[in-house]
């Protein structure tokens, strides 16, 4: 794994206290492995000339530099700010579960969830895109309105560091009060563990489509909801609410497998027919994987207007 | 039910360790803040049926093995009335004792008591089978009785089809269950010090007692004789005709009867009686009981009364017996009883005389019945040749008033009879003087007994020579007259320290006198106790007068010292002065016997030695009496009981000494020279008497330069009559005879049936419950792993 890669694994970020170092890290991580040209935007204000390297596209080659100098040079222009993106992020209290019990490992879905948020911020605000902020539980907590610069930046990591989880999910109620508050049609990331009703959260995702958003769903999740591999009597006591339930995981394993499918099926066919990106992540997945999910999403965005 | 009870509760107890690991698990849990909790619910909702009836049916199992485990720890057993003793089927050890006592010989149709007996036993042992481990011990049952083959089943039923025949001997049911219980404590495993024994371990050992159900096999007379001598050898006492079976005589002490059943008991044997005997409750059975000779000293030349008793032991009277009676192989005049009521004895009298002496045998017998060894009983009556008397006369006269000894030599031997009539024969045919007895000593060695009459003393060398004739067997007789010296008879027969070697057995004080004539004489009073055969004709009160018909007014006084009672002197009878002064004295001297009479001492001016002469009825009945008892000491015993010894003596070392049984088998007997006695005898012993009948010893001795000697000796032997009592004990009464222990009474016991619910070794069912417990763990085991692959 190259050097700037092993930022990408979540157990090495849990050692990083910063969340703004954090999210250098993820976005440098990321685009080191990706051709960078697509990410320079295709704009009209010329930006510089540079030298070219073998990978670069074609498309940027400056020919008339090339006639007079005989030099490979690719021609760079400055990025436009035009696209909004809003990040939805989920801060119930089903988000600070965690199945490791100390260490490195000892991620919960909400760091996960807000490593790759600041990531985002950090790539987005980077691309010159409008980064807008949006916490919620059941309802809106905290709204940060899209807005691009470095001020804005660390606006929004101040608003993701201060978030604490609790209460009960509902990303489908957060999404249509917020829907209306949300003009510019852009891009509407949602990252959350999605563990609630899934037609609601289905009919709001598909109003976000309706209003012209795209829409990414991250979905984090902890290993130990998707396999359940417990070995023993547990006590699970609800993070979002007072019950409390004692058995024993390995005999209801099955049905909560088939439980937990069903219910995942379900998001993933909605998602489809509604052209709704889905990405299920769990906290051990390394973060580009979040980010990759984004920039794919942008860029087929800006070939779209093109 | 259990051996250890308390295990058991242990065990039932530890039902619920799986119950309490299973709460203790439900408290050991981690706690994990779960967020999917809409998942888990809705699974939860939708198994929990199903998975509480799985854990319930795996917690069930587990209590199960955990309670079988427990039980079988406990060691269980079944009773043997439950079906479950089927499943603890193990090993089954058997004793079994067949009665084989003579009255076993009983015909009842075509085949005898014993012959079933022997068919159920053999039933038995085929019901056991050998690759159980099932043990089988055959006893037979008689008055000895013997182990026939110990534990080996094939070596049991071997050694049945051997025995056809039960023996001649009575059963003696106490020893016999002491028998079975040592044998049972033989079949018990062994504890840590390698000793065996049942009443710890509990054997479990079933007896099966084959029998006829006699009885007085059950109900034993405890006054029972082993054996009686001289005459009346086989005389027993007549079993009992009162029916009252259900009450034994009440004994205060434990019977032995009753400490075999405890013992047996003890060792938790079970016992099963099968009966083989008669459907009748008291089958007919006619018997010879008892043969005897009132006479007690027979001698040819008198008539001999014979008697023989015939006992009907059954139920119904019987009428026109025929005894017969055979002497010496000849036949005598049979003699009828007209009628027997049931349950009476008869007495058939014979009236014999003998020309011979020596061994005589008589057999008596009837027509032969359903139960035939009691048909027939032998005798052997030893008639004496005349007794030889050497008469020494202390005070001669010539006259026989006068002379002491020509009176005893009168009543001896009265010349008027031919020679063979009577029972004495003087020695030189008439009395000797002092002198002549001193300068004669081979007329001692002729001699049976001697007499002294009147004899003032012995000389050192005579009173020697009578110490040694005694010493060898001979009797001698001291009869007190007024020669008498008391210094002489105290310093030549009564010094010395050893009493045993006083031949004359006290010291004469001098004279007792009645003061005067007006006075009543001195009476013979306190006879020894029990009446002694010297002077057993005096024995009824009738005749007990003659013997005080002398009147006594003077007589030597003895003083009979403890010193002398412990050198063997013995006072039979005595006077009523205020001493109670000797009248008889005996004392046994080496093989012989001594005997003094004190009497009437005539100090009147004819001076007879004394008055005793005056009175035949006195005088000779306590001769004849007296030196018969005297002499008694060579009487040999020949009617004995079965398995009762025969002795004898042989005068000589015996060259060559054989013993004829009644089926004319002849033995030879060994004779130890080492074990020889006194007067050159040597004793003769044979103990195989178990057949009834006559045996003769014959007996080859060296007598002089080359010359043998035959001496033939004859014995009866006969059985114990009771046992031809054949009423029968019921079954409900045998319980009684037997408390304590679990007896049950059948025609036909089923072996197979599971008879002890004791057995420690069988009906045992942990190896089943821990079997059990293993099977339903592997069980639990694989349905847990069922259960659990369903559930991933």
């Amino acid at each position: 794994m190259p050097d700037s890669r092993r930022f990408l694994d979540p157990r090495v970020l849990n050692r990083i206290d910063r969340l703004e170092l954090k999210a250098r890290l993820i976005v440098e991580g990321t685009v080191a492995g990706l051709h960078r040209s697509p990410f320079r935007g295709v704009s009209v204000e010329f930006a510089q000339h540079r030298q070219y390297v073998p990978g670069d596209d074609l498309r940027f080659l400056d020919w008339k530099v090339f006639a007079r100098s005989d030099r490979y040079t690719i021609k760079q222009f400055e990025e436009e700010t035009n696209l909004a993106a809003h990040i939805f992020l989920d801060a119930s209290g089903s988000m600070e579960f965690t199945s490791a019990s100390g260490g490195d490992e000892q991620i919960t879905k909400f760091n996960y969830a807000t490593w790759t948020a600041a990531a985002l911020a950090h790539l987005a605000l980077g691309q010159r895109d409008a980064v807008g902020l949006v916490l919620f539980d059941e309802h809106v907590r905290t709204v940060v309105p899209p807005a691009g610069g470095k001020n804005h930046y660390d606006a929004l990591i101040h608003a993701i560091e201060g978030a604490k989880p609790s209460a009960s999910t509902n990303p489908g109620k957060a999404l249509l009060e917020s829907a209306n508050s949300i003009h510019r049609r852009g891009l509407v990331i949602v990252i959350s563990d999605l563990l609630c009703d899934a037609d609601e959260t289905l009919r709001a995702l598909r109003l976000m489509r309706a209003r012209g958003h795209d829409v990414i769903v991250l979905r984090i999740l902890d290993p130990a909801e998707v396999h359940f591999e417990f070995d023993r009597m547990t006590r699970f006591d609800d993070m979002e609410g007072p019950m409390q339930l004692l058995i024993d995981p390995r005999a209801i394993r099955e049905a909560y497998l088939k439980e937990f499918k069903a219910h995942d099926e379900r998001l993933m066919r909605g998602c489809v027919s509604d052209r709704t990106d889905i990405v299920r992540l769990t906290t051990d997945t390394p973060l580009d994987v979040g980010l990759t999910a984004y920039l794919g999403a942008r860029l087929s965005r800006m070939r779209a207007r093109a | 039910m259990f051996l250890h009870p308390l295990l058991a509760i242990l065990g039932i107890g530890a039902v619920s360790v799986p119950v309490i690991i299973h709460l203790l698990n439900r408290r050991r849990f981690q706690i994990i803040r779960w967020g999917a909790m809409s998942f888990l619910l809705s699974a939860y909702k939708k198994t929990r049926r199903r998975l509480e009836m799985e854990n319930l049916i795996l917690l069930l199992l587990r209590a199960l093995a955990v309670l079988l485990i427990g039980l079988g720890i406990a060691r269980p057993r079944v009773s043997d009335d439950s079906p479950l003793v089927r499943i603890g089927d193990a090993r089954r050890d058997v004793i079994i004792a067949i009665d084989a006592s003579w009255s076993m010989a009983y015909r009842d149709g075509s085949a005898r008591s014993f012959d079933r007996a022997i068919a159920e036993a053999k039933r038995i042992l085929d019901s056991l089978k050998s690759e159980r481990q099932d043990r089988a011990t055959v006893i037979l049952a008689k008055q000895r009785p013997v182990r026939l083959s110990a534990s080996n089943i094939q070596n049991a039923k071997e050694v049945l089809s051997r025995t056809t025949d039960p023996s001649f001997e009575s059963l003696d049911l106490a020893t016999t269950l002491e028998m079975a219980a040592s044998e049972a404590d033989a079949l018990a495993p062994e504890d840590k010090n390698g000793k065996r024994n049942a009443a710890e371990s509990g054997s479990g050992v079933t007896l099966f007692f084959i029998t006829d159900m006699q009885r007085s096999n059950f109900f034993p007379k405890t006054d029972r004789a082993p054996d009686a001598s001289g005459a009346a050898a086989t005389t027993s006492n007549p079993p009992a005709s009162s029916p009252s079976a259900s009450n034994p005589p009440a004994a205060p002490a434990l019977t032995p009867m009753q400490a075999a059943a405890q013992s047996l008991a003890m060792r938790k044997v079970v016992m099963r009686i099968v009966d083989v005997g008669s459907n009748d409750n008291s089958p007919d059975n006619i018997g010879v009981t008892r043969i005897y000779s009132p006479e007690e000293f027979p001698a040819t030349g008198l008539p001999v009364e014979l008697k023989a008793a015939i006992h009907n032991f059954g139920s119904s009277p019987r009428a026109n017996i025929v005894v017969n009676a055979t002497v010496d192989g000849n036949r005598e005049s049979p003699q009828p009883v007209e009628s027997l009521a049931a349950g009476t004895e008869r007495e058939v009298l014979f009236n014999l005389m003998f020309r011979e002496p020596g061994d005589h045998t008589i057999e008596i017998y009837t027509e032969e019945d359903k139960l035939s060894p009691d048909d027939r009983r032998s005798f052997v009556l030893n008639v004496r040749p005349p007794m030889k008397v050497l008469l020494v006369d202390g005070a001669p006269t010539g006259e026989i008033e006068t002379s002491p000894a020509g009176m005893l030599a009168m009543a001896l031997a009265p010349p008027s009879e031919p020679i063979a009539a009577t029972p004495f024969q003087i020695v030189g045919d008439q009395p000797v003087d002092r002198a002549r007895f001193g300068s004669q000593p081979e007329l001692l060695d002729q001699a049976d007994a001697v007499v002294f009459a009147n004899v003032e003393g012995l000389t050192d060398d005579q009173a020697r020579r009578v110490r040694d004739y005694a010493d060898a067997g001979g009797a001698v007789l001291f009869i007190l007259g007024n020669k008498v010296d008391p210094n002489s008879y105290s310093l030549r027969m009564h010094a010395g320290d050893d009493p045993h070697q006083w031949i004359f057995p006290g010291l004469i004080t001098g004279t007792q006198t009645r003061e005067s004539r007006d006075m009543p004489p001195y009476r013979v009073a306190n006879i020894e106790d029990p009446f002694p055969p010297h002077l057993r004709f005096f024995e009824t009160p009738e005749r007990r007068v003659f013997l005080t018909e002398i009147p006594v007014y003077t007589f030597l006084s003895i003083d009979v010292s403890p010193e002398d009672v412990r050198g063997g002197a013995r006072v039979l009878a005595r006077y009523n002065d205020a001493q109670l002064s000797p009248f008889f004295i005996v004392k046994d001297f080496g093989r012989g016997h001594v005997g003094v009479i004190t009497t009437s001492v005539d100090l009147s001016p004819d001076q007879r030695w004394s008055r005793i002469a005056d009175q035949p009825r006195t005088l000779l009945p306590l001769l004849f009496d007296g030196l018969h008892a005297l002499s008694a000491g060579a009487r040999e015993n020949r009617n004995v009981q079965i398995n009762h010894p025969l002795r004898a003596e042989a005068r000589g070392f015996p060259r060559n000494v054989s013993v004829t049984d009644p089926g004319a088998h002849n033995e030879k007997i060994a004779v130890d020279e080492k074990k020889k006695t006194s007067g050159d005898r040597y004793p003769l012993e044979y103990i195989k008497t178990e057949k009834p009948g006559l045996y003769q010893f014959d007996i080859e001795t060296a007598g002089g330069v080359g010359a043998v000697t035959s001496t033939s000796l004859k014995f009866a032997v006969g059985l114990d009559a009771s046992e031809g009592d054949l009423s029968r004990a019921s079954a409900e009464s045998v319980g009684v005879t037997l408390p304590g222990l679990d007896v049950r009474v059948g025609g036909s016991i089923d072996p197979e049936a599971p008879v002890n619910p004791q057995n420690n070794k069988n009906n045992e069912l942990w190896p089943v419950l821990i079997g059990s417990a293993l099977g339903i763990l592997i069980l639990e085991a694989l349905l847990a792993t069922w259960f659990g692959r369903r559930r991933s």
